[in-house]
């Protein structure tokens, strides 16, 4: 059976959420979007780089990745704007939020773009187009900025769909569309085609798509091994052997942690687990989810990996209810001597705000921790992620929250893989 | 269309049993002069936004300003829990 999937993906998303802020939040007159300008560092810093582009700032030439300076070359009048980050880690949670309104599973691919697996929603299979469209109109009026979104039957088709042609466009590339829509495109909108590859498929005559799919594929593995077959099955439409396919969309929150020293103690090895709940439980919380199965992970001094897996009584994101659970699972998975270089958390079994089932000995407990969790994710949330910790934290050498990126950037997971 | 004012304000306002939160009467301090103290009259509009993430709830309201009614929009942001006039409506 066939899959629909849809991409959607926020229109230069940093300009957009500066522009939507300016003119929604704060009330500005001006529109960024209407007029050359781009999302850069410091203007004082010659190393600044064009982050993001309004669409006017993209018809003077202008680049995303180009220096600044040489921006301002070609287009005097350019508008230039710092980064705001923390504004957008908050317009990229609301967005996802709303996704997961509409979609029983969606995967955050970076910080502006998500995939939806609508397999199985009625409306969205009767008339995808028209879905699609409510969808991206909706992202509009609520949060305020465009989006577009590309539909097919796998990641690869509606992530090069969404590409077509912005902003505030739905587009299909279903299979029987590819020789007429990514057939004619040059290989460089490939997904994955760099500059480097490019050249070497000029180099053979292969300028569109449609070139590499009718090119032998025993010629294209010889000259780009395996490259070559992947970019052949690409311009087929088919994500091929050579990518891993995630099994399942929104598989769940996790973090680990790879530790400054060896761990060969059970109360140190809870420690970490804790921070890694607490990192863990306020991104579930901040997105409404809940989960029922919490997974542990540890690596030991020979890089081997074991996991162990255990269902909770109930939905919860609360942290110290979650953190139990992990520290059961570790108990099953580890004789708490033998040296750890890493532990990893992962929440799974999602549900959206799930009423918990009341355990007689320990509900009543976790609700008052529920507001306990609460009360501290607004404090960080106004004062920053130090300004509160667990007391087991104070002077020690393990950071009260671990795993991820940088704080401001957490949400934002890019991953490596292509789509399949 | 022109800027946005975005004054803070000094707020009394009610949160209700429901959790409604209504504005009665703020303090406008204006950068030369003294307060100016608006009691509402009446609120035409509430509506919850959210644009870019920015939890914030809207109200279109009616008041006396020096001496005449007025019709301005306040806005109560959810996060910093700060009141502003945002604009005139008239
Ligand atoms: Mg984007």
């Amino acid at each position: 059976m066939d899959r629909l999937i849809f991409h959607v993906d926020v229109n230069s998303a940093f300009l957009s959420w500066t522009a939507a802020h300016q003119v929604l939040v704060l009330g500005q007159g001006r529109d960024l979007r209407q007029i050359p300008s781009v999302i850069a560092g410091d203007r004082e810093d010659r190393r600044a780089v064009v982050l993001a582009k309004s669409i006017p700032a993209g018809r003077c030439g202008v680049h995303t990745g180009e220096a600044l300076f040489q921006a301002q070359r070609k287009c005097p009048d350019l508008v230039v704007e710092k980064p705001d980050y923390p504004l957008y880690v908050s317009a990229s949670r609301a967005f996802i939020a709303l996704l997961r309104r509409y979609a029983p599973a969606v995967e955050q691919y970076s910080i502006d773009e998500a995939f939806l697996d609508m397999t199985g929603v009625p409306d969205a299979e009767d008339d995808p187009v028209g879905f699609a469209g409510r969808l991206r109109d909706q992202v509009w009026e609520e949060l305020g900025f465009t989006v577009n979104v590309g539909v097919s039957v796998n990641r690869l088709l509606a992530k090069m769909a969404g590409d077509f042609s912005k902003p505030n466009q739905v587009h299909t590339l279903f299979p029987e569309e590819i020789p007429e829509k990514l057939w004619p495109l040059p290989v460089r909108r490939l997904f994955l085609i760099g500059p480097a590859t490019e050249r070497k498929l000029h180099y053979y005559g292969i300028r569109t798509v449609g070139d590499l799919a009718r090119t032998d594929r025993e010629f294209l593995r010889r000259q780009l091994h395996r490259q070559g077959e992947v970019l052949w099955n690409y311009a087929h439409g088919r994500s091929g052997s050579a990518v891993t396919e995630t099994p399942a969309l929104n598989k769940g929150y996790g973090n680990s942690v790879t530790t400054p020293f060896d761990v060969t103690d059970p109360a140190t090895a809870r420690r970490v687990l804790l921070s890694l709940c607490e990192t863990v439980t306020a991104r579930m919380r901040s997105d409404g989810q809940t989960g029922a199965l919490v997974t542990v992970q540890i690596r030991d001094r020979d890089f081997t990996d074991r996991s162990h897996q255990l269902a909770l009584a109930s939905f919860t994101d609360v942290t110290e209810e979650i953190w139990r659970g992990a520290c059961r699972a570790l108990e099953e998975l580890w004789d708490g001597e033998s040296p750890l270089r890493q532990l990893g958390v992962q929440v799974s079994r999602l549900a959206q705000g799930c009423p918990r089932q009341y355990n007689v000995f320990d509900g009543h407990r976790y609700d008052r921790l529920a507001r306990l969790d609460t009360a501290v994710d607004a404090i960080r949330a106004k004062y920053g992620e130090g300004s509160i910790l667990r007391a087991c934290f104070a002077g020690s050498p393990i950071p009260p929250m671990s795993g991820g990126l940088h704080p401001e950037r957490r949400t934002g997971v890019t991953r490596p893989l292509p789509p399949g | 269309m022109m800027d946005a004012l975005n004054l803070p304000v000094e707020m009394i306002s009610v949160c209700s049993r429901e959790g409604d939160l209504r504005p009665i009467r703020f303090r406008l301090t204006p950068e030369e002069g003294d307060p100016v103290t608006v009691r509402l009259r009446g609120i035409d509009l509430v509506q919850a936004v959210r644009y870019v993430g920015q939890e914030a709830v809207r109200y279109l309201c009616r008041g006396e300003l020096g001496g005449r009614e007025r019709r301005f929009e306040l806005r109560y942001a959810l996060r910093t829990h700060r009141w502003v006039l945002h604009r005139f409506l008239d």
